[in-house]
């Protein structure tokens, strides 16, 4: 995410959580129009496009009011299912390109 | 950040075990980590504490505070009921935008042989149940003070003033004896502070996980007779 390699602003356009949460712009503009999420919009001059920022601590605890994060754990359950995974094998991904 | 004394900071690697292996014990402390919230939620409503009646009605993302509060009290009423005996509801997890970044990166690599799990899709299992959010600027390890790659854990914990990191990272182990905050492996952290509580083993990670974010008719009651 543009931005976020070394000084990770607290405080991120709409166009950097799209990136971050892989959902389009449109999506994120939806959920200021509807105060969905938390957000500020910079001061400009008039004629010129409105800008906002979005605090990222408050939009990280808001997440579970934006998604069927039962319907999404339900599916990653099934999906993980007989696939003989082990604590050993996940352990071996996380490690393998560490190096 | 005024983190609770028993915030938590979980190595990003467990909690990327803990949603690929429902099974597994980092799975049991993400649960216990869920139900934590809840509770801290049914307590407070939004968290803080509210001695004094607000002449204002308080309000959290539009919805009044008070009903926040009550949907927050049915639902940890459900998820105890799913936990083992006296299993603790003060455990709160804490994180922050860089371990967060790592958690996306985890996401990557577990892909190999878990291509449904999506970066995006590992970030909300975890996040929805942090508590705290801690505001760490970088990732700045003191050189020589602690380990190079992965000071941002470190970081974090202390900005988020937790009671505790647990990690099974050798180097942040081993870092531990110079740091005032605790550095714990998993395995330590349960036989030190749970299993003389209550039965870890017995806590089914995937039933409570569900019932954390699911819509409460999944489990109300039927109404009183």
């Amino acid at each position: 995410v543009a931005g976020f390699d070394d000084t990770p602003p607290q405080r991120v356009s709409p166009t950097d959580v799209a990136e971050l949460l892989k959902v389009s712009p449109r999506v994120v503009h939806d959920w200021l129009a509807t105060g969905n999420v938390p957000y500020f919009e910079l001061p400009s001059a008039s004629g010129m496009r409105r800008e906002y920022r979005i605090p990222l601590q408050p939009l990280l605890i808001s997440l579970p009011d934006l998604y069927d994060l039962a319907g999404e754990l339900q599916e990653l359950t099934l999906m993980g299912e007989g696939r003989r995974l082990t604590e050993g094998r996940v352990h071996e991904a996380l490690d393998r390109q560490e190096a | 950040v005024n983190a609770p004394a028993s915030a938590l900071v979980v190595d990003p690697r467990l909690l990327a075990t803990a949603v690929v292996l429902p099974g597994s014990d980092p799975a049991k402390l993400l649960a216990l980590l869920a139900y934590g919230k809840v509770s801290a939620f049914a307590k407070n409503g939004d968290g803080a504490d509210h001695p004094e009646p607000d002449p204002q009605p308080v309000r959290q993302r539009g919805r009044p505070l008070k009903d926040v509060q009550q949907e927050a009290e049915q639902r940890c009423e459900g998820m105890g009921s799913l936990l083992p005996p006296d299993a603790p509801a003060d455990l709160l997890l804490a994180t922050s935008l860089a371990l967060t970044r790592e958690l996306v990166s985890y996401a990557h690599r577990l892909q190999e042989f878990a291509s449904y799990l999506r970066p995006d899709v590992l970030v909300r299992q975890v996040n929805a149940h942090a508590w705290v959010v801690a505001e760490v600027r970088r990732p700045m390890p003191r050189p020589g003070k602690e380990p190079a790659r992965r000071g941002h854990l470190l970081e974090t914990a202390r900005a988020a003033g937790a009671s505790a990191l647990i990690t099974g990272d050798d180097a942040l182990l081993e870092a531990a004896a110079k740091e005032p905050l605790r550095v714990v492996s998993l395995n330590r952290f349960v036989e030190e502070d749970l299993l003389a509580r209550f039965d870890f083993g017995a806590v089914d990670a995937p039933a409570v996980i569900q019932a954390a974010v699911s819509p409460l008719r999944s489990f109300a009651k039927s109404p009183p007779a």
